[in-house]
């Protein structure tokens, strides 16, 4: 078992901080190569209803405020001696997308928050971690 | 000690393994897969299997038999001692728990705070499997509710 492709699900949280610095650990003790993924929700966005060039608008900002986020892991990244890409993901359900990611790219470990942006419950299992970690074909590693 | 733990959350090592062993081939992957880490991180691991004792429909799971409770025991030791000479022979540290109890969850939850264990690695299934596409009851329970991180094995 040697896990040569990390996934990082990546939302600008502290759990998810915490995962990516676990992530470049585990990648640097197996030599592995890191993906970091941003999932963009495209169904509720607002503003549409004001005006249809809003949504783009946002769009670009949110991506930008990523790339933003990307670039300061990248830097970390490097620090460490590790290849890591980078891709944002726009999407109507980030666990779908996540796991069509994962299947695709043939990532051995995903690596992830107990709970991101929307969380409410702090104590419970955050809901796209929890919909990953029963779907995904390969091992999860939750940080809490 | 406060400091020691403090500083090894930060720099995310994981020096306490907990590895809840039943047996399966999903917790038999999971324990090679601790046993790498442990030997990466220099950290500890602790096998715990929890014994249900026997199910009768009226009382439920219970002590009253305590012979049942024995040969179980048994049981799990010879599996749990193949596990102990893998570990010695690859020089990691290595502590076994056998508890009796009715609520496997609770028992694995409540042990891994007794011992401060940092990590959980567990299969994503374990005896009682009926449907192999989502996840495992007790697997489902742990994650859902302990404090600490874990790894689910597939």
């Amino acid at each position: 078992m040697v896990f040569k492709n990390i996934l990082v699900p990546y939302d600008g949280s502290s759990y998810a901080d915490r995962a990516f610095t676990k992530a470049v650990k585990l990648a640097k003790q197996h030599n592995s190569h890191l993906r970091v993924v941003a999932c963009l929700d495209v169904a509720n966005l607002g503003g549409w209803y004001v005006d249809k060039r809003i949504n783009k608008d946002i769009m670009k900002k949110a991506k930008n405020l990523t790339e933003k986020l990307f670039s300061k892991l990248n830097y970390t990244a490097k620090k460490h001696g590790i290849d890591m890409d980078s891709k944002i993901i726009e999407s109507n359900n980030a666990v779908k997308s996540l796991l069509s990611f994962s299947k695709s790219k043939n990532i051995d470990l995903i690596v992830m928050g107990s709970s991101g942006r929307g969380g409410f419950d702090k104590v419970l299992l955050g809901s796209v971690s929890n919909g990953v970690m029963q779907k995904a074909k390969c091992p999860v590693l939750i940080i809490k | 000690m406060i400091n020691l733990f403090l500083i090894n959350k930060f720099y995310m090592v994981f020096k306490n393994i907990l590895v809840p062993y039943d047996g399966t081939s999903f917790s038999n992957r999971a324990f090679q897969k601790a046993l790498d880490l442990a030997k990466k991180d220099d950290s500890k691991i602790t096998i715990f299997t929890v014994i249900e004792g026997e199910y009768s429909a009226i009382l439920g799971y219970s002590k009253i038999n305590p012979q049942i409770i024995k040969k179980q025991q048994s049981a799990a030791k010879k599996y749990i001692y193949k596990l102990e000479s893998t570990a010695k022979n690859s020089n990691v540290p290595i502590s076994v728990k056998i508890k009796q109890g009715t609520s496997i969850v609770k028992e694995i939850i409540n042990f891994a705070k007794s011992k401060k264990s940092d990590l959980i690695v567990m299969g994503s299934h374990g005896r009682s499997g009926m449907n192999k596409l989502i996840l495992g009851s007790v697997t489902n329970g742990v994650v859902q509710q302990v404090r600490c991180s874990v790894m689910v094995i597939k």
